[in-house]
């Protein structure tokens, strides 16, 4: 792909971006036995993106030939020229990032799982849970891959191609509970292509039967008591908290559309136990979810620390908004489908590992919640986030009391942040992970379990 | 923008069987393709200024083979004869790998093809126009609102259905959207963000004079200087419209087909039987709304259909394969749903509330298959004695929304028309209103 691009990079002008985009997808899933789901997806095609004196034109075509590439360079040139003429005073250039160049292609080489090994995958671990765990009351497996491939040149000297795969399992189970039907969901695998993670069954039967012991203790659980709790959020639960707590404020995009975290750069926002960093490869421990090295505009990634020890250093910026506040473009454009433009986007958010153990933090709570695995969430420009959690038990007297039904956790970030008091020595990152911000788009989140004081959702 | 004119419906059902015909040849049992091509232009803006003009062309090809009663599907962009023979090749490796099943079968030939031809095309000077005019007047009459990620688009569809029963569907169609992204900012105080969204057939000149895009900007300077609720209570929730569609987004899943499969909905043996007070009326009403698919994924016209009347559950959302699957009727594959107003106003629903919360934005975990819910009351309001006194932040509510339609005691005669939906106010009680 990049070879295609090549023969028209030393001729984009003014500031252009051109672009090669396929994303390959499967998707087998089995719901109660039947197979739903069994499908193979690739699309893909060229986009282009012009910046001429403040005014910015995209174009995608849905072609990756030869031909259609100086079609959408020239459209997205009469699409700037448009605003340019409309509506856009000049405003001057962008700022120069560098130019990432460099093959950056994470497939390991196996060969490939074909459709009949996913399908047969799912389908037995659908007959050994089926016979496992004959209480349940239905079953879900899905094998679901991603590989997104890209070639990207730009005006500025940017050469590069990656590829980057995904491969999740989720299984979601229920059961029939006193007071109506109970569920529980949990998502393996990640980082790399589906022969990666799942060769066969076996490693995946401790996690099923674990999974099935977490959805009797829910049935058998309670209700959250609603109002402020101490709480000791699981390692799984500290990345969406890094995501929607602080992640999103942080963008730069969300601060010029009024997110507070603009106001606040050098406050203390947080405990100083906490720092809090959005890497651009696979983090400390080289297992994030995703890695990007170069984004979508070309700029080389770096890391950005957005809280260190407490106090809120920075914002993640595409060109745009570095232009717009005077900052250095860090690497966080991304688009997610060939005709989607790049926005500023996370890719591996992570809060640090601490010196606490967990068992102390637990310890520590007289009563309480730990909460293990999240659901979804949602964040807020005025820092107000909340994140569901889809497996918690209760905390009584510092030991890991009843199972609880389904609840939200919610708080004000630089409030809720400064309450934690503990932070556990391991990182753990979600397998899966995706984010929605005009486009979906697949993050990493991780992080320690963390001890804080957050409002919990639930009945009177 | 990019230029589709040499495509036309006919051509893309010429794609369309094409490959159901290449399916068959490569040995498929039975075939049926769906082509949609799409045409986008979008217009995207924020607080200061148009950011962005973005035009882009879609083309996917969506191939389902049948071996026996085994099912397998590719998906890929473009029609290029040697990439949709290599997609058939897949697709049939994945149905070979599949599970025999009796609902995998084809509809026969239609007995009413959907052909419709509404051969709009986007009035791309009146949209740039619409959007710097509309900025104007946000700096005059909203000064300390900021936006972001706000759009103003065109979406033009071709779409074009063949099965190996001589089934076709194909239609144009063409739809303005306008998304606003919105939040307060005045000095260091600032509001919630809240969205909107509004579809329509035609363009619109004045954005503002869109009722669902001036509630979303007037209720957002009126959110400043929010603060919790007083304390943790039992009371009442009036659902806005832009509230209600999550309470008709989780409805929909609860009565669709996966759910049914599942047994996990509390409404599996409730067809026919009150589910909701307060004449509490759920359509799925694709004739009145913008946006509205003419045909399903399996070639059937997108029809009518009411789903709650009166409270009363009568129909669940079963498409062609789980009417097979489940032994129920077929009622629809789609999903455009609008919710009839009552005959109280907005001002009696409030006054007739003792103590409870105006809800503007659920922002919440996804309701479980008891359908209960707990979440954040976002660009929401608390409510005393009859009155509206005060923004609120750091409140969440807990229910559950099988109680919720039971507990319905009012619904407003205003409503808001989103194009794609249209809900009243919903009043109803019972619900966990708590903060810290």
């Amino acid at each position: 792909m990049l070879d295609q691009l090549e023969r028209y990079a030393d001729h984009l002008e003014p500031y252009t971006e051109l672009r090669l985009h396929k994303n390959h997808q499967s998707n087998v899933v089995m719901v109660s036995g039947s197979l739903m789901t069994n499908q193979s997806t690739t699309v893909g095609g060229v986009s282009a993106r012009s910046y001429r004196d403040g005014a910015f034109g995209f174009a995608a075509l849905p072609s990756v030939s030869d031909d259609a590439i100086p079609r959408a360079l020239d459209q997205a040139m009469e699409n700037a020229l448009l605003l340019q003429r409309r509506a856009r005073r000049a405003e001057g250039d962008l700022p120069d990032a560098g130019a990432g160049t460099g093959i950056f292609d994470h497939r390991q080489g196996r060969p490939p799982m074909t459709a009949k090994e996913r399908v047969d995958l799912v389908r037995e671990i659908d007959a050994h849970l089926r016979c496992t765990y004959t209480d349940l009351l239905s079953i879900t497996v899905g094998l679901q891959t991603l590989g997104i491939e890209k070639a990207l040149v730009t005006s500025a000297g940017a050469k590069t191609y990656s590829y980057v795969p995904r491969a999740v399992l989720y299984v979601d189970l229920a059961i029939e509970a006193s007071d109506g039907n109970v569920e529980i969901y949990d998502v393996f695998g990640g980082f790399g292509e589906a022969q990666d993670h799942f060769t066969n069954i076996d490693p995946l039967r401790a996690d099923l039967a674990r999974l099935y012991q977490e959805l009797r203790d829910k049935a058998e659980g309670a209700y959250c008591e609603p109002g402020e709790h101490d709480v000791v959020l699981g390692s799984e639960m500290a990345g969406i908290l890094a995501h929607e707590a602080i992640g999103h404020t942080c963008e730069a995009d969300i601060v010029l559309g009024g997110s507070i975290a603009g106001d606040h750069i050098g406050d203390v926002v947080a405990s100083e136990k906490v720092t809090l960093i959005d890497f651009a490869e696979r983090g400390p421990d080289g297992r994030g979810g995703i890695a990007i090295s170069v984004d979508d505009e070309g700029t080389p990634c770096e890391d950005v620390v957005l809280i260190e020890n407490g106090v809120l250093k920075a914002l993640m910026h595409n060109k745009e908004t570095a232009r717009i506040m005077g900052a250095t473009p860090t690497g966080n454009a991304r688009a997610f489908r060939f005709d989607d433009e790049p926005l500023v986007r996370m890719r591996n958010t992570a809060i640090l590992p601490g010196t606490d153990k967990l068992d102390d933090m637990i310890g520590a709570v007289e009563r309480g919640y730990y909460f293990k695995r999240p659901t979804n969430g949602q964040a807020d420009s005025t820092s107000e986030f909340m994140f569901g959690v889809g497996c918690g038990y209760e905390i009584v007297d510092g030991k890991i009391g009843r199972g609880v039904r389904d609840t939200t956790v919610a708080g004000v970030a630089f409030d809720m942040l400064k309450t934690i008091t503990h932070v556990s020595e391991d990182l753990t990152w979600l397998h899966g992970g995706w984010c929605g911000k005009k486009q979906l788009i697949p993050v990493g989140m991780g992080g320690p379990a963390v001890k804080c004081r957050i409002g919990v959702g639930g009945r009177s | 923008m990019a230029s589709g004119t040499a495509l036309d419906p006919g051509t893309g059902l010429g794609v369309a069987t094409d490959a159901v015909e290449r399916a068959l040849r490569a040995g498929a049992h039975g075939a049926k393709v769906l082509h949609t091509y799409t045409e986008k232009f979008e217009v995207n803006f924020d607080t200061r200024d148009i950011t962005l003009v973005r035009s882009t062309v879609d083309d996917n090809l969506a191939i389902t083979v049948y071996s026996d009663t085994r099912k397998g599907s590719t998906q890929l962009t473009g029609r290029a004869h040697d990439a949709v023979d290599r997609a058939v090749v897949e697709a049939l490796d994945a149905a070979e790998a599949g599970e025999r099943d009796a609902a995998n079968v084809l509809p026969e030939q239609a007995a009413e093809p959907a052909t419709v031809d509404d051969a709009s095309a986007p009035d791309t000077e009146l949209m740039v126009d619409a959007v710097l005019a509309h900025l104007e007047a946000m700096r005059d009459r909203y000064p300390t609102i900021v936006s972001d990620s706000s759009f103003y688009s065109f979406v033009s569809t071709w779409r074009s259905y063949a099965n190996s029963h001589g089934r076709t569907q194909q239609a144009r169609t063409g739809h303005y959207e306008l998304a606003v992204m919105a939040s307060g900012k005045d000095g260091k105080k600032a509001t919630s963000f809240n969205y909107v969204a509004h579809l329509s057939e035609e363009p619109t000149r004045d954005l503002l004079s869109l009722a669902a895009v001036e509630r979303l900007y007037e209720g957002t300077v009126a959110s400043f200087d929010a603060r919790p609720v007083p304390s943790t209570f039992v009371g009442d929730v009036i659902f806005t419209p832009e509230a209600v569609e999550t309470l008709v987004e989780t409805l929909v899943g609860a009565l669709g087909g996966v759910a049914l499969l599942r047994k996990a909905t509390p409404f599996l043996d409730r067809l026919g039987a009150r589910i909701a007070e307060g004449g509490f009326t759920v359509e799925h009403a694709p004739s009145s709304l913008a946006g509205a698919p003419a045909f399903d994924g399996e070639g059937f016209v997108n029809r009518d259909l009411p789903i709650i009347s009166d409270g009363v559950l009568e129909n669940f959302l079963v498409d062609w394969y789980f009417s097979h699957k489940l032994d129920r009727p077929m009622t629809t594959g789609c999903g455009d749903f609008l919710v009839r107003p009552g005959a109280e106003t907005l001002d009696d629903l409030i006054a007739n509330t003792e103590r409870g919360v105006l809800l503007g934005r659920y922002s919440g975990g996804s309701p479980n298959q008891n359908l209960d819910f707990s979440g954040v009351a976002k660009n929401s309001f608390y409510i005393e004695n009859g009155k509206v006194t005060h923004p609120l932040a750091e409140t969440m509510v807990a229910g559950n929304f099988v109680s919720v339609l039971e507990s319905i005691r009012g619904i407003s005669r205003e409503t808001v028309d989103f194009g794609d939906a249209v809900n009243p106010w919903i009043a109803t009680s019972g619900i966990t209103v708590s903060t810290k």
